[in-house]
C-alpha cells in the first residue's frame, strides 16, 4: 500500500440496499486504522428505492479535505445494483477498478415503459465493453449474502471484495469496524459476508497509482 | 471492543463522526442543557444522536412542534441561564425568524446557538436558500464550520461566544459538513448549565415599548463591536500560506480550495488562504490585515456572493485597489454546490496556476439507463390514500384533471411522480390548505383538495384550517396520519405517548383538534380499507364546507421494523397476461417486468400490502408465506 495518498471510492446503490452503511463502515475502518477520511453522502429524505451515491475518500498519511471528487477520479467504484452502476460509471478512472453486484432492481419508470429485466445482461455487457475487462469484478454479492442468511449482507460481501483488491485495511481493523458497527446476529452475518467477499477474489489489484 | 458512544467517549479519542453527530458531541462538551428543534434534512441527526446515545445524560433533548416554537423554548431556557441549542434546516429559520429578530434586542443569558443547515445543490430542499443573510437581517453573530471536527469545536465556541456577547449565535452549516463523516478528536466535557435565575427587566425583555426598543437596538449595535475580539479569543478566522495571490474561503469551500492547492507545488509560498469563520459581523480588521497586501482576491463561497459583496465594499471603503474575483464577475456559479473541479477552474483562471491538469481526466462515460425518481415505499399507506383520492374524484363524476390537489411537505409529495401524478402543488409547510382556500376565494368554482401529513398539520396546518373553517370555504382536506415524521427519518410527533428520550407525554389527538376547530364533516378511515376511503372522498368532495378525512395507518417501514413481514405476494406466471394494470395503478417499486415480460414481485421488497393483488384483473397475484 503506497503512502501519502488519497483513495477515492464511489458507492452507488438503490436506497435501502445498505450503500450508506457500507460507506460508514469504510469510514470507521479508516479511522480505526489511523487514516484520514471524509465522506459525502445523501441521507435523511425518503431515499428508499431512489438512487443513492456515497463518496468515500481515504487518506493514508495525508489529510482529506473535500468530501466530494469529480468524474474519472474514483480508484474504485462499488456498485450494489446494475443500473445505478451505469449511472455512476463516469466517476471511474480509466485504470480504476469496478466492483459490481450483478443484482438489478428495475425502477418503476422501466416497468411503466414495459422494459423487462433482460436489461441487466445488456447493461453488464455494455459496462464490460467500456471498462477494461481485467478491471471489472462482477460479484453475485446479494446471492452470496442470501446464502449466508440475509440479502442485507450484500454490502459487506462487496466490502470484502474491495478490501481484497485494494488492500486498504488490515484484517483486524476492518473486523473491528464491522464489530463496532453491527450488533448481535447482524454482526455475525456481516463478518461472514465480509469474509466470503474477501475470498471470492483471489488476487490484489495493485496497479492503481 | 464495544461500540464507542460519541457522547460518552472520554476526551482525546479519535472517532469517525458525521458532522451532525459531532455537533451532538459539541452539545455535551459545551455543557448545553436544552436542545430542541424540528426535523429537517440535513439537520435532523443532531437530536437523533442525542436520543440514540444520550441515555442517562442530564439533558432536555426533544423535538418541538415547529422551528418557531423550538427557538422560543431555547430562548426561554437561555433567559433563565441555561445553555440551549436549537436545530433546523434552512427553510426552518424562515419559520423561526420572527422571534429570532426580537431576541437580538432582548439578548440572552445562557449561551444560545441556532443551528441552521443549508443545502446547496439542492440535495433535499425546496430552495437553495442562503441563510447567511439572516445574520445580516437579525444582526446576530454567525459562525460557520468547514468539517465535522470544526462542527464540534465551533458548537462549543458558539455557546461561549454567545454568553460573552449576550446574543444568540447562529451556527450555519451546509449538507457537505452536516452529512460528511470524518475523523473527530473529542474534547473535555462540561457539566450542563441549567437555570440560574430570571430577573424581571421589562425594558430588556418587553418589545412593546418603542423607547425601549430604540435603546435595545443601540445596545445590539454596541454589542457587535466586541465580536472581532471574541473571534480572536476563540481562535476563529485564520490565514494559511503567504503570497500576494489570495483566496477567501468560508465553510465547506475551504476544503475544495485546500484540495486544489494541494496539487500546486509549494502553494504555501504563493497563495494566501483567508479562512473566514465568523460570517457576521464581517471581521473587518482581520480581512483588512489579511488582504491589504494582496494583488488579487478570489472569493470562494457557495450560493450568494455574501462575502464578496462585503469584501468589495470594505476594500472600496479603504481605497484599496485590489482586484476581486468571484460570483459577481462570473468566475464561480450562483447556483448549485461547489466542488473541486469548479474551484480548480476558478483558481487557475484567476491566479494563473495550471491546476486543472492535476485533475485526472478519463474516457469512461455513463450509460443511458431508465431514471429512478424516489417512489413511495412498498406498502406505504400514502399510496392507498392517493389512489383512493383519485378514484374518489372519478366516482364523484369529476375528471382528475379538473380537481386541483394542493400537496404539502412530506413523503406523500412523492404521489406527484408517475404513475399517480396526483399532486398539483407542494410549497412550504402547511401551505396546502391555505393555497386551496386561496384558489376558491379567487373564484374557482369546482371542488379543491388539500393533502397534508400529520406532522406537517401539527407544524403549520392548524391555523390554515381555522382560517378555512372560519371563512366558510368549501374544500376537502385529507390528513394522512402515519403518526410519525417519516421523511426525515421517523421522528416523534405530538401524538406519541413517549418521546425518543423516554419522556412520558400527554398525546395530542388530531381528531380532537379537528372537532374543536369545527370542521363541517369529519371521517377517520383506514387507507387499507380502500373502497371505504374512495366512497368517503366521493361523498365529501360534493358536500359544502370544510370536510376532513383522516387516513390513519402507520408508516410501512416502521410497521415492518416493529412487526416483521407476515405475508408476501407473488405472480402466477401462467395467469399473468402482461396487462401491467398492477404497475400502472400502484407504481409499487417491488413490482417489475421479468425476463419473460411477465410481472414479478421482488420478495426482498414486498411487505404484503396486497394492493396489486386487489387490482389484478386476472387474479394472477396471490399470497405466499414470507419465507418463500
Amino acid at each position: 500500500m503506497s503512502k501519502d495518498k488519497v483513495f477515492n471510492i464511489l458507492i452507488s446503490s438503490v436506497g435501502g440496499q445498505g450503500g450508506l452503511t457500507l460507506s460508514r463502515v469504510i469510514a470507521l475502518s479508516a479511522v480505526i486504522s489511523g487514516y484520514y477520511v471524509r465522506t459525502g453522502e445523501t441521507l435523511g429524505m425518503a431515499q428508499r428505492f431512489g438512487s443513492v451515491v456515497s463518496y468515500v475518500r481515504v487518506g493514508i498519511g495525508r489529510e482529506v479535505y473535500s468530501p466530494l471528487f469529480s468524474f474519472n477520479e474514483a480508484h474504485y467504484v462499488v456498485c450494489m445494483e446494475v443500473l445505478e452502476c451505469a449511472r455512476t460509471l463516469k466517476y471511474l478512472r480509466d485504470d480504476g477498478v469496478l466492483i459490481l453486484d450483478n443484482t438489478i432492481k428495475p425502477p418503476t419508470s422501466m416497468s411503466l415503459a414495459g422494459k423487462n429485466s433482460t436489461l441487466r445482461e445488456q447493461v453488464i455487457k455494455q459496462i464490460t465493453n467500456i471498462v477494461k475487462p481485467e478491471n471489472v469484478i462482477v460479484v453475485p454479492a446479494r446471492d452470496i449474502a442470501s446464502s449466508l442468511g440475509s440479502s442485507r449482507g450484500a454490502n459487506m460481501v462487496l466490502l470484502g471484495v474491495l478490501n481484497r483488491v485494494s488492500g486498504l485495511f488490515v484484517k483486524e481493523k476492518i473486523e473491528e469496524a464491522i464489530s463496532n458497527f453491527f450488533k448481535g446476529r447482524a454482526k455475525e452475518l456481516s463478518l461472514r459476508a465480509y469474509e466470503e467477499g474477501y475470498r471470492y477474489v483471489n488476487h490484489q489489484q495493485t496497479h492503481i497509482t | 471492543m464495544s461500540v464507542l458512544n460519541p457522547l460518552k467517549a472520554p476526551a482525546g479519542i479519535r472517532l469517525a463522526l458525521m458532522g451532525n453527530e459531532a455537533i451532538a458531541r459539541g452539545v455535551i462538551e459545551s455543557g448545553t442543557y436544552v436542545v430542541t428543534g424540528y426535523p429537517g434534512t440535513p439537520s435532523s441527526e443532531v437530536l437523533m444522536t442525542l436520543h440514540e446515545y444520550g441515555d442517562g445524560l442530564d439533558l432536555y433533548a426533544e423535538w418541538a412542534v415547529n422551528e418557531r416554537v423550538a427557538f422560543e423554548i431555547a430562548l426561554g431556557a437561555s433567559l433563565g441561564g441555561a445553555r440551549s441549542l436549537v436545530t433546523m434546516k434552512g427553510p426552518g429559520i424562515n419559520v423561526a425568524s420572527d422571534p429570532i429578530l426580537s431576541a437580538a434586542y432582548s439578548g440572552v443569558n445562557g449561551g444560545l446557538t441556532i443551528l441552521v443547515a443549508d443545502d446547496p445543490g439542492p440535495i433535499t430542499t425546496q430552495t437553495e436558500q442562503d441563510s447567511r443573510w439572516y445574520a445580516k437581517l437579525s444582526k446576530l453573530p454567525m459562525i460557520t464550520p468547514s468539517s465535522p471536527q470544526e462542527a464540534k469545536d465551533f458548537t462549543v465556541v458558539s455557546q461561549l461566544f454567545s454568553e460573552d456577547i449576550m446574543l444568540p449565535v447562529i451556527l450555519r452549516t451546509t449538507t457537505r459538513v452536516n452529512h460528511a463523516v470524518s475523523e473527530v478528536i473529542t474534547g473535555d466535557v462540561r457539566p450542563p448549565k441549567k437555570y440560574r435565575e430570571f430577573r424581571k427587566d421589562p425594558p430588556r425583555y418587553v418589545r412593546a415599548g418603542m423607547t425601549w426598543n430604540l435603546e435595545r437596538h443601540k445596545w445590539l449595535n454596541n454589542q457587535l463591536k466586541i465580536a472581532e475580539d471574541l473571534a480572536r479569543k476563540y481562535g476563529l478566522n485564520r490565514v494559511l500560506g503567504s503570497g500576494s495571490s489570495c483566496v477567501v474561503v468560508e465553510g465547506v469551500s475551504y476544503n475544495y480550495v485546500m484540495e486544489v492547492l494541494g496539487r500546486v507545488e509549494s502553494w504555501e509560498r504563493k497563495v494566501r488562504v483567508v479562512k473566514v469563520d465568523v460570517l457576521y459581523p464581517i471581521p473587518r480588521n482581520f480581512l483588512l490585515d489579511s488582504l491589504s497586501e494582496c494583488r488579487e482576491v478570489l472569493i470562494v463561497e457557495e450560493l450568494n456572493p455574501y462575502l464578496e459583496e462585503s469584501i468589495r465594499a470594505l476594500l472600496q471603503d479603504q481605497d484599496l485597489r485590489i482586484k476581486v474575483f468571484g460570483k459577481l464577475s462570473g468566475y464561480l456559479p450562483l447556483e448549485g454546490e461547489l466542488n473541486t473541479r469548479v474551484v480548480s477552474q476558478a483558481i487557475s483562471k484567476v491566479l494563473g496556476y495550471e491546476v486543472a491538469e492535476y485533475l485526472h481526466s478519463g474516457a469512461i462515460k455513463d450509460l443511458e439507463v431508465p431514471p429512478r425518481p424516489p417512489p413511495l415505499c412498498p406498502g406505504c399507506p400514502h399510496r392507498n390514500s392517493c389512489i383512493a383520492m383519485l378514484l374518489g374524484i372519478a366516482k364523484a363524476g369529476y375528471n382528475r384533471d379538473e380537481i386541483p390537489v394542493f400537496g404539502d411537505i412530506g413523503c406523500y409529495a412523492l404521489c406527484v411522480n408517475p404513475p399517480l401524478n396526483a399532486i398539483w402543488t407542494e410549497h412550504s409547510m402547511g401551505a396546502s390548505i391555505s393555497m386551496a382556500m386561496g384558489l376558491k376565494v379567487g373564484g374557482f368554482d369546482k371542488p379543491v383538495i388539500a393533502i397534508i401529513g400529520d406532522s406537517t398539520f401539527f407544524h403549520a396546518g392548524i391555523q390554515p384550517l381555522i382560517e378555512a373553517v372560519n371563512k366558510r370555504v368549501d374544500m376537502l382536506v385529507l390528513v394522512l396520519d402515519n403518526s410519525v415524521v417519516a421523511m426525515t427519518g421517523h421522528q416523534s410527533t405530538p401524538s406519541w405517548e413517549i418521546t425518543e428520550s423516554g419522556r412520558i407525554t400527554k398525546p395530542v389527538e388530531i381528531v380532537e383538534i379537528l372537532k374543536s376547530i369545527g370542521v363541517d364533516n369529519l371521517a377517520v378511515v383506514d387507507p387499507f380499507e380502500i373502497d371505504m376511503m374512495i366512497n368517503k372522498v366521493s361523498e365529501f368532495i360534493k358536500k359544502p364546507g370544510v370536510n376532513v378525512i383522516v387516513a390513519k395507518a402507520p408508516c410501512a417501514l416502521l410497521k415492518v421494523r416493529k412487526e416483521g413481514v407476515k405475508k408476501k405476494y407473488t405472480v402466477l406466471s401462467d395467469k399473468c397476461v402482461r396487462c401491467l394494470a398492477c404497475v400502472r395503478l400502484t407504481g409499487c417499486p417491488a413490482l417489475y417486468v421479468g425476463d419473460d415480460n411477465k410481472v414479478k414481485i421482488s420478495l426482498d421488497d414486498c411487505v404484503g400490502c396486497g394492493l396489486c393483488a386487489r387490482y389484478c384483473p386476472y387474479k394472477a397475484i396471490v399470497e405466499v408465506s414470507p419465507h418463500e
